[in-house]
């Protein structure tokens, strides 16, 4: 898995498209925030892709062994079924690393969306910084990048999510765990 | 080589004494003392005492097939390279420069034909012997001599089973007399299949606020926190609509623990594990079990199920067919880092190993859904351990205290499942290697120390 390069040059979508993606990643992010996760759950698709990989510490002529391949180890490799027992493991009430619950502040930037060939797919990139306190004195910084297929469909917030691959900043992962979504 | 490894147990510049470490862990009433996690002391000979003499993981033989493949891991907080020679052996080195201590080789993993310092440029080749210093005729007057200035070598490196192991410690037994009877459990694990084992790619590495320890005893033997820790983790994978309360592990199990200090523990039947999926679950228990069966015999394939273990002093091992597992290294007395990988059978087929996989990556790695709740659970006791009243109240490790027994059909010490055993035994080993002066004066049946 390689970090996207910048090649082509950009075919960015309308003004009114652009805004209303970003309205959607802005309201998807805080549905997790706000620990809806029902209803973020609502806006992935059955046949969802969403995957990060682990990287590695290499030289500048080795870039291709920086990240891992979609049959190593990952930090999420995920289907809507695994992603829905995470969801319900929070909702248990007993998920200690979820109890008492954390609080979190997902920031959202550097939005680009591009629209496929075909017209019907968006691709979209952002970068987050995701802001994680737990219990009494717990911080936990996750930064990344994100790159998402997105389609216009009849969720409650007019899109939903086909596909999702999540870079994160680390490669020693600098926290006790991730029990959070992205 | 002027540089040199001690390798006596030393504790005299301690302020510990033997009797002290000793009073720590008593096995006769089953009780710890909380000191033991937080301790900077005990850390310091835990260092040198026990990581500085044991056999270390280093890395699965598959990692590393070709020569001048490398991978960087560590021993207790030093830095070591693992690279494969031209002849197929493997060889082990501290990684640090000899001149001003710099890391000789600062990426993760690869191929080299040299190694050469960031710092003023000295380079050393795969077995770690320094072959050039830039202005040697120059700046040194050829006045040094090249082979005085490579870094300590791992005394011995061995493997079991596709598991490469290093020692830092001239006098440490062979490596199978090191694992002693741990070998008969290791094989669960290492030898179901002809075609051996291999490592997937990538390594899971983070960091928890707690001591090394935790995590190591609790794989030794904790079938106990699975129900209560994990509750969550089991209710999320049970079908929809089923009641909350069949998620719950078998009541039936053993557990082993040994002189050595390793130790496992296991349920008695296989049970489903539907996290995999129908495919993954018709090999294991199809032509997975069967080859299985035909090399370990009746006792190590059915009569052991989700087995945790972990090898003294911090690696450890958990599943079948497709297990993870793990070296909980030592940064400070309060912060480990896990190293963790994914080994599978080399004869599953394709789509049995990717369904494996993440199924090994949704519930153990850093966002798996059952290791979450136990970092959560150590990071916390770490801190419970903060206060002096803390430090000074017993821990209970008293579970099947008096009930250990021989059984005939697994070596070692056996007791139930739902034991501490396996951890009085793991602790036992880590007080007599902390303050033992050789291994001749540690109790194991260490027969081949002369």
């Amino acid at each position: 898995m390689k970090a996207q390069a910048i090649t082509k040059s950009i075919q960015r979508v309308e003004l009114a498209l652009h805004h209303e993606v970003e309205q959607f990643l802005y309201a998807e992010a805080r549905l997790l925030d706000n620990r809806q996760f029902s209803e973020w759950l609502s806006l992935i698709s059955e046949d969802v892709v969403y995957f990060a990989p682990t990287r590695y510490n290499v030289m500048s002529k080795d870039p291709d062994n920086e990240f891992s391949s979609g049959e190593d180890l990952a930090i999420f490799d995920e289907s809507k079924d695994s992603l829905s027992r995470r969801v319900k493991k929070i909702q248990t009430g007993r998920a200690w690393s979820e109890e008492p619950m954390s609080r979190t502040r997902r920031l959202i930037t550097n939005i680009t969306a591009t629209q496929s060939a075909q017209g019907e797919l968006l691709e979209v990139t952002s970068n987050f910084i995701v802001y994680r306190n737990h219990l009494e004195r717990t911080v936990e910084i996750f930064a990344g990048t994100r790159t998402d297929t997105i389609v216009e469909k009849d969720t409650h917030l007019g899109f939903e999510l086909e596909r999702r691959e999540i870079i994160f900043d680390q490669a020693t992962i600098l926290a006790k765990h991730i029990s959070i979504l992205f | 080589m002027s540089s040199s490894t001690n390798t006596n147990g030393d504790f005299q510049s301690s302020k510990w004494t033997k009797e002290g470490i000793n009073g720590l862990i008593d096995n006769d009433r089953g009780t710890l003392d909380p000191r033991i996690y937080v301790d900077k002391d005990l850390y310091e000979l835990e260092l040198k005492n026990i990581f500085g003499r044991s056999w270390n993981f280093l890395a699965h033989e598959t990692q590393i097939p070709n020569p001048g493949d490398f991978f960087q891991n560590y021993i207790g907080e030093d830095a070591v390279l693992v690279v494969r020679q031209a002849d197929g052996s493997v060889s082990g080195f501290l990684n640090m420069c000899r001149h001003r201590g710099m890391k000789i080789c600062r990426t993760d993993c690869g191929n080299a034909k040299t190694f050469t310092c960031s710092y003023h440029g000295w380079s050393y080749d795969r077995a770690g012997n320094l072959i050039n210093v830039p202005m040697k005729k120059e700046a040194y007057r050829n006045e040094i001599k090249l082979e005085d200035w490579g870094p300590p070598k791992l005394e011995k490196v061995e493997s079991y089973k596709g598991l490469i192991f290093g020692t830092w410690d001239p006098n440490a037994p062979s490596l199978t007399s090191y694992l002693g009877p741990m070998t008969f459990y290791l094989d669960h694990y290492l030898d179901r299949s002809g075609e051996g084992t291999r490592a997937l790619g990538g390594v899971h590495k983070w960091v928890i606020p707690s001591n090394w320890k935790m995590a190591a005893e609790q794989f030794c033997d904790d079938m106990y926190h699975v129900d209560y820790s994990h509750a969550s983790a089991m209710i999320a994978q049970l079908p929809e609509g089923a009641d909350p309360s069949m998620a719950s592990f078998p009541k039936d199990g053993n557990q082993f623990g040994c002189a050595e200090g390793h130790a496992c523990s296991f349920w008695s039947s296989p049970f489903s594990n539907a996290g995999s999926g129908p495919a993954a679950m018709e090999f294991i228990m199809g032509p997975e079990r069967e080859e299985a069966l035909q090399r370990l015999g009746k006792v190590r394939v059915a009569e052991i199920a989700g087995m945790n273990s972990t090898v003294f002093p911090n690696f450890s091992l958990l599943g079948a067919g497709a297990f993870t597992i793990r070296t909980w290294h030592p940064k400070g007395p309060d912060e480990t880092e896990i190293w963790s990988m994914i080994i599978v059978n080399a004869s599953a087929p394709d789509g049995v190993v990717q369904a494996l996989r993440k199924n090994i990556i949704r519930t153990f790695s850093p966002s798996g859904t059952f290791e979450q709740d136990d970092t959560e659970n150590w990071a916390e006791m770490q801190r419970v351990f903060r206060g002096t009243k803390a430090q000074s109240t017993s821990l209970n490790s008293g579970m099947g205290l008096g009930h250990a027994r021989q059984d005939e059909r697994f070596p070692g010490t056996i007791n139930f499942g739902y034991a501490e055993e396996g951890a009085r035994l793991f602790y036992r080993r880590w007080k007599e290697m902390l303050t033992a002066p050789t291994w001749r004066d540690m109790s194991a049946t260490l027969k081949e120390v002369s």
